[in-house]
């Protein structure tokens, strides 16, 4: 299937000059390998910072392109208890991207985004590096907020989405709360009795499967328009009885199939002194195992600012953060290439011409009993 | 199918009626079918597809008119008007940047702490011990409703209680006594008459009335404030036996299912209406986990000590201190090993817990209700013991020591402030400087 506007409008830039494709379109637009290299080149960062420096160090966790943070083309999911922060860390990444002349969608799932903390942050933002107030205001319009009442309209925007959604230049795209939705329209138990009908049975696995095709159309949206979506949950508890602990706090929504759409995973979550973001999953690959409900992975510790942002927590002592160790497999010898691999296929089986003089001593067994002493 | 009127109000369903039976028989959602093929839909419903594709086409076009509702195509066209205005009210009171809407506690301190007072267009808990001051924030609140801005939003406001009626003395003691409000000229004094308050006795009268009669309601009274009295006494009768043939599970289930759909109710109403939800809720107590021995002996072997060991009198430090510090990064950050354990958690977003104190609450409902709030207020009272202890006399209690803590908030940060109850309403309390002279 040909995109119409394929050849000149794509040799500028991938990100600017996208051609807008309908829906149905099941095709990426198709760059030339030479196009995409200097694009990369010339466009700088492919992600979206959040502000906290270690923490945009350890999403990247040493891809060498980009300066960290939230990557786009790719789902983020952030979750946490009531108060934890998560909403404080994406207003801080949305300014950002803000100030960088960038477009954000802000979609709000439960509780409506406030209009005056938005503006604390961007001012508070503006104010550490010097940019004159009257950004502020254009700032602002580029912030698009909509506020979906329930589920179905949540999935109207993001699986079919407009050709007009979301808006020219849009860098990052927020969800924030998407467990509420989910949970009025397919609750987590909802027949708990043993009998039930198929419809029943078929309706009780529709959760995951919702939830399946939803992260597929982010994804899809994400990549398309060379966006960072992020998706916050609050949290659900689960009971913990095979090691003997308490019950646990664990994501909103679950799944094997979001999981698997899923890029990275922050927990966000409070301690007595500070809030905590732990990194659960990282470019694809879950830093936790998936039985050890309750753990967090790597943590780095932040404390809230007064303006409703997040910085990172300095501490007296200097707490290193080790690097993820590789185990490395101990030192083969090196293999030997094919060639050096003795073989008697290729070798005259008469190179010391022994041949000659077994043939009247022996039998029958010449040849075999030559390639087996030049095995040696 | 039984949401689509839900989700949107104004649908024309009239040339969709000969399929909607069909898909409500095979529990086809809304949801379903904007996330389901249409062939597989009408596999399972035993409808024609291509009726499907319509109807899920006319669902789409709907949606898409209430959520981009300043595009360019959702003008001409009258259908998408009308969902266009009840939308265009949620967005005025979130995307409007420079609007203040907010409710004053009538105490300067107490307003500090929330940025203003109680934000309109969110849902407010107040949660605490009986006698903690609960019914004194709502009644105040009730009054400065009335006020003109920025210290009210001249609306009237509905009070729904569910244990014990209105305390009409008390209100009328409040309007006379406050400061603030008793020197109003006459003309600005809020009255009682601007408070509408109803009774409901069970969980099913709580939900009709919530679902249909607070919107009337709110647009012939012009509310701004909608306080509920408590939230929990409707659902203590209810879901505690569990009738004989289901177990405690599906009871427990099914309740917090009916948690979250009445969540939603409030927060829609507040969104949509512009007005302040404020709910009062109550506690249960709290029992910490017994402490274990080996858990005061930490080594660095351990991945997982028994339980988190509680400091229950000592200052909340640090487990980190007794462990050699090493390279492991996770146990050395936190205080304990299990940091999102719920009994650890629930220490941050209950509003006990995060301080040394022998009286823990837990407010009632659950995580399940946490998740429904945007702020939760929790207001703690702990005994203050006063005068002189002989060996055999037992202690008394002189005071109470009153802290309003803001738990977690949308629109503020977490804070807490100490408050005394007066005649006139409540008032932070201001710790007066005492001069230290020096030498």
């Amino acid at each position: 299937m040909a995109v119409p506007q394929a050849g000149p409008s794509l040799a500028s830039s991938v990100s600017s000059t996208q051609p807008k494709l309908p829906s149905s379109s099941h095709r990426l637009p198709t760059v030339s390998a030479f196009e995409a290299l200097q694009d990369l080149q010339s466009h700088g960062s492919a992600s979206e910072l959040s502000g906290v420096r270690s923490l945009d160090n350890l999403l990247q966790n040493g891809n060498a392109s980009g300066d960290g943070g939230f990557e786009r083309g790719k789902v983020t999911e952030i979750w946490g208890p009531s108060g934890a922060g998560k909403t404080a860390l994406l207003l801080q990444t949305a300014a950002k991207a803000l100030m960088r002349g960038q477009n954000v969608v802000w979609v709000d799932g439960d509780t409506p985004l406030d209009g005056p903390r938005l503006k604390s942050v961007l001012e508070q933002n503006m104010a550490s590096t010097d940019t004159p107030n009257s950004n502020l205001q254009q700032s602002l319009k580029r912030f698009h907020h909509r506020v979906v009442p329930a589920l179905s309209h949540l999935l109207a925007m993001i699986m079919h989405a407009r050709s007009s959604f979301p808006p020219e230049g849009t860098s990052l795209l927020v969800i924030d709360g998407l467990n509420t939705l989910i949970d009025l329209d397919y609750p987590r138990f909802p027949y708990a009795s043993l009998s039930k009908t198929e419809q029943q049975r078929w309706q009780t696995g529709r959760r995951y499967a919702v939830l399946g095709s939803f992260v597929s159309a982010l994804n899809k949206l994400a990549v398309l328009n060379n966006l960072a979506a992020i998706v916050t949950t609050g949290c659900a508890s689960r009971t913990r009885n095979d090691s003997g602990l308490g019950s646990a706090l664990v994501p909103g929504v679950g799944g094997g199939e979001w999981d698997a759409g899923v890029w990275s995973r922050l927990a966000v979550f409070r301690d007595f002194s500070g809030r905590c973001v732990g990194l659960q999953k990282c470019q694809g690959r879950s830093l936790i195992s998936r039985e050890e409900i309750g753990e967090v992975g790597k943590v780095i510790k932040l404390v809230a600012t007064k303006q409703g942002g997040l910085r990172e927590r300095t501490t007296l002592k200097d707490v290193e953060q080790t690097p993820l160790k590789a185990i490395s497999s101990p030192v083969k010898p090196r293999k030997r290439t094919y060639d050096e691999v003795a073989d008697s296929d290729g070798e005259d089986a008469d190179e010391y011409g022994w041949a000659d003089t077994d043939e009247d001593a022996l039998a029958g067994g010449g040849p075999e009993e030559a390639a087996a002493t030049e095995q040696e | 199918m039984t949401n689509l009127l839900i989700v949107l109000p104004d649908f024309d369903v009239k040339p969709y009626t000969h399929l909607l039976p069909s898909l409500e028989k095979a529990l086809i959602s809304t949801a379903d079918l904007l996330s389901l093929d249409a062939p597989d839909i009408a596999k399972r419903a035993q409808v024609p597809p291509g009726e499907v594709r319509k109807l899920t086409a006319a669902l789409i076009d709907g949606l898409h008119a209430l959520n981009h509702p300043d595009d360019d195509d959702a003008d001409d066209e009258d259908p998408a008007h009308g969902k266009r205005r009840s939308l265009k009210a949620a967005e005025q009171v979130s995307a409007d940047l420079e609007q203040w809407q907010t409710i004053s506690t009538l105490d300067d301190g107490l307003d500090a702490s929330l940025n203003g007072g109680i934000r309109a267009g969110y849902v407010t808990e107040f949660v605490g011990e009986s006698a903690a001051g609960k019914t004194q924030f709502l009644l105040t609140l009730l009054l400065s409703v009335q006020l003109a801005r920025p210290l009210g939003l001249e609306k009237s406001a509905l009070y729904i209680s569910t244990e014990a009626p209105l305390q009409t003395t008390r209100l009328a003691q409040i309007l006379k006594s406050h400061p603030k409000l008793s020197t109003l000229p006459p003309s600005e004094q809020p009255s009682l008459s601007g408070v509408q308050s109803t009774h409901v006795h069970d969980l099913e009268a709580q939900d009709h009335i919530l679902r249909y009669q607070v919107p009337v309601a709110i647009q012939r009274h012009n509310v701004g404030l909608l306080v509920i009295d408590s939230i929990a006494a409707n659902y203590r009768a209810e879901f505690d036996k569990g009738k004989e043939r289901k177990s405690a599970a599906e009871s427990f289930a099914k309740r917090s299912n009916q948690v979250s759909q009445i969540g939603a109710l409030l927060r829609q109403i507040a969104q949509t209406h512009g007005v302040a939800v404020v709910i009062a809720n109550q506690v249960a107590d709290r029992f910490l986990p017994i402490e274990r021995s080996t858990s005061q002996a930490p080594t660095s072997q351990m991945s997982r000590p028994g339980s988190p060991p509680q400091p229950a009198n000592a200052k909340p430090v640090l487990l980190s201190q007794h462990r050699p510090s090493e390279a492991s990064t996770a146990p050395s950050l936190l205080s304990t090993d299990d940091p999102l354990s719920f009994d650890h958690q629930q220490r941050f977003f209950t509003g006990w817990g995060d301080e040394p104190s022998p009286n823990l609450k837990t407010p009632a409902l659950g995580l399940t209700w946490t998740n429904q709030l945007a702020t939760r207020i929790a207001l703690l009272k702990e005994p203050v013991y006063g005068g002189q202890r002989a060996v055999n006399e037992e202690v008394s209690v002189s005071s109470w020591k009153r802290t309003f803590k803001v738990v977690f908030s949308a629109w503020c940060a977490d804070s807490k402030t100490d408050f005394e109850i007066t005649q006139g309403g409540v008032r932070a309390v201001v710790e007066e400087q005492v001069d230290v002279e020096t030498s």
